[in-house]
């Protein structure tokens, strides 16, 4: 079962903690969403658990075994795959077949040519193979991330604000794939978005490198002095209730734009 | 006007062919047009080997010739090099160490069809490849050495990663650029310096932005397990259209080859 402990952990690039005495447990087949404002150090947080910043003050243990171990780092590395903000910056090869092969080439894993046509068949970009990777579309270029990843076959997902550069639909689109091809797997999604957190199973909220709550996306997103002291923007449906509750009219509690929709309709 | 160099995207046979065959047909038909240059016929062959490929490509030939025009000054320089550098026994005059003669005119001339020549089928090449195809035909064509303990991948991941980066850099430019200007920044003046100098401000963001994305890059590679120590797989996907087309070039590699043995004997 894959797992995540973070104990205690500090870190600072120089000047003031980015992350001060954070501590969680993450694990089994879930969708975690790590909420939380700009500089509140979430992508600090996801390069730490992948041990690609030194890890000096607390631990974190990746599926029991310890960041901090230099000689274990490459075994983490082999359970994690990251998909980061903007592709452009992470292709590596000039066709699309290697760059989806080079995790597996590092691992020196086994029948990498099946395991290239095998991903790159799940995210439908088999007809895309020889194609120069930054010649794609914006679509085709996150699907070619999750190809990437999808060929270390991970235990753990790390999504840093992934798909952001993509339109309402495309990411919905993206988010659906990841679901799709990992479910059996730990997702972690770093967000800045309540709305995007919506459909996960457990937000971690961040402020200042702080945990301010952890819970349920219903417990964290539909608390509005919880999100606006993280300077999080609640979600569209919490918005528009606490609109409603400013003009004195009152609804349940809802966190869904379908929920809202359902409340609205039966307000008459 | 048509840029040479620039990729022209198309799904053309020599656009649809593997990047090490192509490199490979390539490599020959610049050796058969060394080999054919000098000789009258040489030069007839060798433009209707070019009009054919740039047929083939479904790549317009004129443009890339107009395009020619820029470089007039470096074709000048040739003929003028070459046409009075040439030995010559009835020479229309001699003085110091030039000798101006109709040998050398013709050798001039002949340098610099020559020139135009090998400029429009590396224009071609480049034509119907991106430079990280060409980068990965390269690639996988000198892999061999990597048994002789040079850094093949290693040098070519640099290069194809650097230019894939150029693209991505030249569009942050132009952002800044407009950034810039639509703040109020005005382009310098004619002077070289003035020029020179409103650059600057747009340099510096340029540089943090390639520093930010290396950043990112090396982040990703790690990520992804990077260990430069690992010999990379290669992949030839050598097909009936690449059997044909090195087929073809070596046709045309030997009939260059038997040209230049019939001019021989000719003269």
């Amino acid at each position: 079962m894959p797992s995540i402990v973070v104990d205690n952990i500090s870190f600072s690039y120089g000047r003031g903690d980015v992350l001060s005495s954070l501590s969680f447990r993450a694990e089994g087949s879930c969708h975690i969403s790590i909420l939380g404002s700009n500089g509140s150090g979430k992508s600090t947080l996801v390069r730490l658990i992948d041990g690609l910043l030194p890890l000096r003050r607390g631990d974190i243990l990746v599926n029991g075994i310890s960041v901090k171990d230099e000689k274990s780092i490459r075994e983490i590395r082999e359970s994690i795959a990251i998909i980061f903000q903007d592709p452009d910056s992470q292709f590596v090869s000039p066709v699309l077949e290697e760059d989806t092969a080079f995790g597996p080439e590092n691992y020196e894993m086994e029948n990498i040519d099946q395991i290239v046509s095998r991903s790159l068949s799940a995210v439908s970009l088999s007809d895309f193979r020889k194609r120069v990777p930054q010649t794609l579309s914006g679509g085709e270029k996150e699907r070619a991330q999750i190809a990437g990843a999808l060929a270390v076959n991970p235990d753990i997902v790390l999504l840093d604000e992934s798909f952001s550069m993509l339109d309402d639909d495309g990411r919905k689109e993206m988010d659906a794939l990841v679901g799709d091809i990992w479910k059996e797997r730990l997702i972690i999604s770093i967000t800045h978005s309540a709305d995007q957190a919506i459909n996960s199973d457990r937000v971690i909220l961040l402020s200042g490198g702080k945990l301010i709550a952890d819970g349920s996306p219903r417990e964290v997103l539909c608390s509005v002095s919880l999100l606006r002291k993280a300077d999080v923007r609640p979600p569209f449906a919490v918005r528009v209730r606490e609109s409603l509750k400013e003009r004195g009219i009152s609804i349940p509690p809802v966190l869904t734009t379908g929920e809202l929709k359902e409340v609205l309709w039966n307000f008459r | 006007m048509e840029l040479i160099g620039a990729y022209k995207p198309g799904t053309s046979p020599l656009h649809r062919m593997d990047n090490t065959a192509r490199i490979v047909s390539f490599s020959m038909l610049f050796a058969a047009f060394l080999i054919a240059s000098g000789s009258i016929l040489g030069y007839v062959f060798s433009v209707a080997v070019l009009l054919v490929l740039y047929r083939t490509g479904s790549i317009p030939i004129r443009p890339v010739l107009h395009s020619m025009k820029r470089f007039r000054m470096f074709f000048i320089t040739i003929f003028l090099m070459n046409a009075f550098f040439q030995p010559s026994e009835n020479p229309f005059f001699s003085w110091w160490i030039l000798t101006f003669s109709i040998d050398g005119i013709m050798f001039g001339l002949r340098m610099v069809l020559s020139v135009i020549l090998l400029t429009s089928l590396a224009a071609l090449l480049t034509a119907v490849a991106t430079p990280l195809e060409i980068t990965d035909g390269l690639r996988t064509l000198l892999h061999p050495l990597s048994f002789l303990h040079i850094p093949v991948d290693q040098a070519s991941s640099i290069i194809s990663i650097a230019i894939s980066f150029i693209p991505v850099l030249a569009a942050e430019g132009e952002n800044i650029t407009l950034s810039a200007l639509s703040r109020g920044a005005f382009p310098g003046g004619r002077k070289l310096k003035d020029k020179a100098m409103s650059l600057i401000p747009l340099t510096v963001p340029l540089f943090l932005s390639a520093f930010r994305r290396a950043d990112e890059l090396s982040f990703a590679m790690e990520a992804r397990g990077y260990n430069g120590s690992i010999k990379r797989r290669v992949k030839l996907s050598f097909g009936l259209n690449e059997a044909v087309s090195v087929f073809i070039s070596l046709s045309i590699l030997i009939a260059a080859i038997l040209l230049k043995g019939v001019s021989i004997v000719g003269s």
